[in-house]
C-alpha cells in the first residue's frame, strides 16, 4: 500500500532521513521504533507532506506522494496523528471530529463517520461539547485518532500516542490502537515504548540516526537479545 | 464637571451604546484578520475610508440606487482586501510580524494619498438624514439605531458561519495550530484570502454604516483607526468577543466624556484606559499569555 | 576609547561645515532655500536616529511622535504663556519626555510586551498624546498650531530663536545631528547594546544570564525618547510653527519608521540617509508638482499628497525586497564580496 524508497529528508542544513526504503501492506501494523531524534518523526511527516523530502520515491497504492499538494495527501487515504495529539483547544471534540472530514469527499459521510467514531469511544460522545483543550491525556488522544478517522482513510500514521502520557493510560492507548487494528485500518505506528509496540505489531522497522538499521516481524525484533539490551532496559 | 446623572446622561450612555455597535463591527474584522493570519492590518481604517468613498461616487455621480451601491461597496472592499493580502501581505507572512505591520503601515500612506489625489480633501458627505427617534427627553439618531441593528445582525452572521460552516470552522482552527492544517485537508492560503476577504466585507459593510452618519474625508482614517486597534487590543488581539466587550467599554467613555466634557477629552480618557490596562494586563482583557 | 576615526568621516564633516559657503558661491541667490532644506535633513536625522536606537533592537515604536510633539509642544507652550525661555523650557520638555518615556516603557518592557502589542500600544501613546494636543486648543491652537512668540526679531539666544539667519540655523543643525551621531556610537559601543542585542534575540535566555532587560530597555528608551524631544523642540524653534500633525501623530510616526528602514536601520548613517529620502524626495514632488501645469490641473493642491503615495509604495517596496534598507543592503553587499 504505502512505500517508501530510498527517502531522505532534512531541516535546513540538518539531514535527518537517509535512504529510508520501507513498505507497508494493506491491512498490517507496523511499528517504526528507535530512540529519541532517530528521526521517526520526521519519517511521518514526510510521508503526510508536512516536511519535503528531498530524495527519493514514496507512493500510496501507486500514487506518487511527491506530486501531490500537502493538504490534499490525505485525499490519497492517508490521516495523521500528530505527535503530542495537537487537537484544536478551543473547539469542541465534535468540532474537531468536523475538522477530520474537512476533505470534500469525507463530508457527505460526516454523520455516519462520527457516528462511528462514537461507538468506538464512547467516552468522545459524553464529552462531545466539551472543549477539547479540557480533556485528559488519553481522552485527547482518543479525539485526536477518531478526527483521523474521519476522513475515511486506509491507512493511519500514529506518532507516538503513548507519549507524555500516564502508565494507565499507555495501556488504554493501545487498546485503542488494537481497536482500530480490529476494524480493519492499516496502521504504521512510530513510538518509543518499543515493548507495548512491538506487541500489537506485525512487522517492524528500527531507526537509529536517521537510518533503517533493522526490520522483521514484530516477534522476531521481539526476540532480539540487542534490541531487548539497547530498547529494553533488558 | 459639566453635566449631571440626568435624563442626558442616561441618553449618552445609550448613545454609547448604539456607538459601540459600529466600533464592534469594526473590531470585528480586524480581530478575524489577526486571529486567524497573525497580521493586523494598520491600514483597516483607510480600507473603510474607501468604502465611503465608493459609496459616494457609486451612489452621487453614477445615481446608482442606495442599496446597491452598498452591496458593490462591500464587495469592493472584500476584493481589496484579498488584493491586499495576495500583493503585500503574502510576501512577508514568514519575516518578523513588525514587516507586516510596516507593510501595512506602507498601505496606510498610499491608500490616504490616492484618495486625496482622486477625491481631493473637501469633506463629503452623502446627505442621506434619516431623522430622530425620540424616547421621551432623549432623541436619537435612526442612522445611529439602524447602524446598530445592521452591525448586530452582521456579528451574528458571521458567529454562525464560523460556527456551522466547514470553512468557518476551519478559519477558526487555524488560530489555534496552523501547522497541521494540510493534515485535514485544508489549504491555508485559501483559507486566509477567504479570511482577507470577509475582514474586507466588514470593514466595506461599516462603511456603507459609517457613511450614513459621518462626513468622508482622505484622513478620516486617522480619527478612528487608533481606536480601533486599541479596542482590539483591549479585548485581546485576536479575540472576537474581547474585541466586542471592549467596544462597549470604549464606547461609553467616549459617549460620556464627550457628553461631560469636550469631545476630545472623552478619547483621550479612553486611551488612557487603555493604556493603564495594558499595564495591568498587557494581554488585553480576554487574551491570552503567549 | 582610542579607536582611529575614519578619515571618511573626517572628510564628510569638512565638506559638511563649508556647505554653506559652498552653497553660496555656486547659489547665491538660492542660499537660503538650499540651507532650509539641509536644517530640515539634519534635524529631521537626528530625530530618526534616536528612534532608531530603539527600533535596530526591535523595539519597533510607532510612538515617537508623542516625544516630538512632547518636546515642541512644551517648550513653546512655555514660552508663551510662562514667558520662559526655551534655555530652559527645552530641557524641561525634554526632561517630560523621558519621565513619559520611562512611565510607560516601565511596566512595558516588565511586562514583557514587545512586537505587534508594543508597536500598537505606543500607536495608542501617540495618539494621546494627540488628543490631547488638541484637546488644550486653548493654549495649543488645536489642529490648526501654534507658533512661538517672536522675539528680537526672531534672532535671539535667550527666546532659541534663530530662522532668520539661515546660515547659523544650519551650524546650529550641523552640531546638533553630529552630537546625534556620536551618541549613536556610544550606544552602540557600550554593554547596553550587547544586552540589548542578546534580549531582541531571546530575551528569556538573556534575562537567564543576568542581563537586567527591563533597565538596558529603559537607558535606551531614554535616550532615544531624549533626542526625538529635543529634535523635535529645535524643529519648532527653526520653524517657528508646530502643529499637531508636523510635530505629532501617527503620520509623524510612520514617516520615522519609514525614513529609518529605507536608510538602513542598523547602520549609522542609515537614518541620515532616510532622512535625505523623505526631505528630498518631499521637495522634488512639491516643486515638480508646482512647476507641473498638467499634474497641477488634474490634483491642484491635493497633489501634496504625491510624496505620501510615493512613500507608501515605497515603504511597501522596502519592507517586503530590502528590509534592511538601503545603506545596509549595500553594506551587506559589501561585507559579501570576497577580501582581496
Amino acid at each position: 500500500m504505502l512505500e517508501l524508497t530510498n527517502v531522505s529528508a532534512g531541516y535546513g542544513q540538518f539531514q535527518a532521513l537517509f535512504d529510508i526504503s520501507m513498505r507497508v501492506e494493506s491491512g498490517e501494523t507496523v511499528a517504526v521504533i528507535g530512540a529519541n531524534g532517530a528521526g521517526k518523526t520526521t519519517l511521518l511527516r514526510v510521508i503526510s507532506g508536512l516536511l519535503p523530502a528531498s530524495h527519493g520515491r514514496m507512493t500510496m497504492e501507486g500514487t506518487d506522494l511527491a506530486a501531490i499538494a500537502p493538504h490534499r495527501i490525505v485525499e490519497t487515504g492517508i490521516a495523521h496523528v500528530p505527535e503530542s495529539r495537537r487537537l484544536f483547544p478551543s473547539l469542541s471534540v465534535e468540532e474537531n471530529l468536523k475538522m477530520g472530514a474537512f476533505m470534500k469527499a469525507a463530508r457527505p459521510h460526516f454523520h455516519e463517520r462520527l457516528d462511528h467514531v462514537y461507538e468506538l469511544f464512547p467516552r468522545l460522545k459524553e464529552r462531545r461539547d466539551q472543549r477539547a483543550g479540557t480533556l485528559s491525556g488519553g481522552e485527547q488522544q482518543m479525539c485526536a485518532i477518531g478526527r483521523a478517522l474521519m476522513s475515511g482513510p486506509r491507512l493511519i500514521l500514529l506518532d507516538e500516542p503513548s507519549m507524555g502520557l500516564a502508565p494507565v493510560i499507555v495501556q488504554q492507548v493501545f487498546a485503542l490502537v488494537r481497536r482500530i487494528r480490529a476494524e480493519g485500518y492499516t496502521v504504521l505506528i512510530v513510538e518509543q515504548n518499543v515493548s507495548q509496540v512491538l506487541r500489537i505489531a506485525d512487522r517492524a522497522y528500527l531507526l537509529e540516526v536517521g537510518r533503517i538499521e533493522t526490520s522483521g516481524t514484530a516477534a522476531e525484533l521481539l526476540g532480539s537479545d540487542e534490541i531487548q539490551k539497547a530498547y529494553m532496559g533488558l | 464637571m459639566s453635566c449631571q446623572l440626568d435624563v442626558f446622561f442616561l441618553e449618552a450612555i445609550l448613545n454609547g451604546l448604539l456607538f459601540a455597535g459600529l466600533l464592534a463591527l469594526l473590531a470585528l474584522g480586524l480581530n478575524l484578520i489577526f486571529g486567524v493570519i497573525d497580521v493586523v492590518w494598520i491600514c483597516y481604517a483607510e480600507l473603510v475610508m474607501i468604502g465611503m468613498y465608493a459609496v459616494f461616487e457609486i451612489h452621487k455621480k453614477l445615481g446608482v440606487p442606495l442599496v446597491l451601491t452598498f452591496v458593490l461597496a462591500i464587495l469592493l472592499v472584500a476584493a481589496a482586501g484579498v488584493l491586499l493580502h495576495w500583493l503585500v501581505i503574502r510576501p512577508v507572512l514568514d519575516t518578523p510580524p513588525i514587516n507586516q505591520l510596516l507593510v501595512t503601515g506602507g498601505v496606510l500612506f498610499f491608500l490616504q494619498a490616492a484618495a486625496t489625489m482622486a477625491f481631493g480633501v473637501e469633506f463629503q458627505n452623502l446627505g442621506v438624514r434619516m431623522g430622530s427617534f425620540p424616547v421621551g427627553d432623549m432623541y436619537f439618531s435612526m442612522s445611529r439605531i439602524v447602524t446598530f441593528g445592521v452591525a448586530l445582525v452582521a456579528m451574528i452572521a458571521l458567529w454562525q458561519f464560523l460556527k456551522r460552516t466547514y470553512i468557518g470552522t476551519a478559519i477558526r482552527a487555524i488560530s489555534q495550530d496552523r501547522q497541521i492544517m494540510p493534515l485535514m485537508g485544508v489549504d491555508s492560503r485559501k483559507a486566509y484570502l477567504v479570511t482577507s476577504a470577509i475582514g474586507g466585507g466588514l470593514a466595506g459593510l461599516a462603511a456603507c454604516l459609517m457613511v450614513l452618519q459621518y462626513d468622508i474625508y482622505p484622513q478620516i482614517g486617522l480619527q478612528f483607526g487608533p481606536l480601533v486597534f486599541m479596542i482590539c487590543v483591549l479585548g485581546g488581539l485576536g479575540n472576537m468577543v474581547g474585541g466586542f466587550v471592549a467596544a462597549f467599554i470604549i464606547a461609553q467613555f467616549i459617549t460620556i466624556g464627550g457628553a461631560c466634557f469636550a469631545t476630545e477629552w472623552g478619547y483621550a480618557v479612553a486611551f488612557l484606559f487603555f493604556i493603564i490596562v495594558m499595564f495591568i494586563r498587557p494581554q488585553g482583557l480576554f487574551g491570552d499569555r503567549t | 576609547m582610542t579607536r582611529r576615526i575614519n578619515p571618511f568621516y573626517v572628510a564628510g564633516l569638512v565638506a559638511l561645515v563649508a556647505l554653506p559657503f559652498v552653497v553660496k558661491a555656486v547659489f547665491p541667490d538660492a542660499q537660503r532655500y538650499y540651507l532650509h532644506l539641509a536644517i530640515q535633513i539634519l534635524l529631521w536625522a537626528f530625530v530618526y536616529t534616536g528612534w532608531s536606537l530603539m527600533g535596530r533592537f526591535g523595539l519597533v515604536s510607532l510612538g515617537h511622535a508623542a516625544f516630538t510633539g512632547v518636546g515642541a509642544y512644551v517648550t513653546v507652550l512655555l514660552w508663551n504663556f510662562a514667558g520662559l525661555s526655551p534655555l530652559l523650557g527645552i530641557p524641561v520638555a525634554v526632561l517630560l519626555a523621558v519621565v513619559l518615556s520611562q512611565v510607560v516603557g516601565y511596566p512595558c518592557f516588565h511586562q514583557r510586551i514587545r512586537g505587534h502589542y508594543f508597536a500598537l500600544l505606543t500607536l495608542a501613546l501617540t495618539e494621546f498624546v494627540r488628543l490631547c494636543i488638541v484637546g488644550l486648543r486653548d493654549y495649543t491652537g488645536g489642529s490648526l498650531g501654534t507658533q512661538p512668540k517672536r522675539y528680537d526679531g526672531g534672532l535671539s539666544l535667550y527666546a532659541v530663536q534663530f530662522e532668520p539667519d539661515r546660515t547659523l540655523a544650519y551650524f546650529i543643525a550641523l552640531v546638533i545631528w553630529v552630537i546625534g551621531l556620536i551618541i549613536w556610537v556610544r550606544v552602540d559601543r557600550s554593554m547596553n547594546r550587547y544586552a540589548l542585542d542578546a534580549a531582541s534575540q531571546d530575551e528569556e535566555a538573556a534575562a537567564s544570564v543576568g542581563i537586567n532587560v527591563t533597565v538596558a530597555k529603559l537607558k535606551v528608551t531614554a535616550i532615544s525618547a531624549a533626542m526625538c524631544a529635543f529634535g523635535g523642540a529645535i524643529y519648532g524653534q527653526y520653524q517657528m510653527y508646530i502643529g499637531p500633525d508636523t510635530v505629532a501623530g501617527l503620520t509623524l510616526s510612520l514617516n520615522i519608521v519609514f525614513a529609518v528602514i529605507a536608510g538602513g536601520i542598523w547602520v549609522m548613517l542609515g537614518p541620515t540617509l532616510g532622512a535625505v529620502l523623505t526631505q528630498v524626495l518631499a521637495e522634488t514632488l512639491r516643486v515638480g508638482i508646482q512647476s507641473s501645469a498638467t499634474l497641477k490641473a488634474w490634483f491642484g493642491s491635493s497633489a501634496l499628497a504625491l510624496d505620501s503615495l510615493v512613500y507608501g509604495v515605497l515603504l511597501i517596496l522596502f519592507i517586503i525586497y530590502m528590509p534592511k534598507g538601503i545603506l545596509g543592503t549595500i553594506l551587506e553587499w559589501w561585507n559579501r564580496k570576497p577580501r582581496r
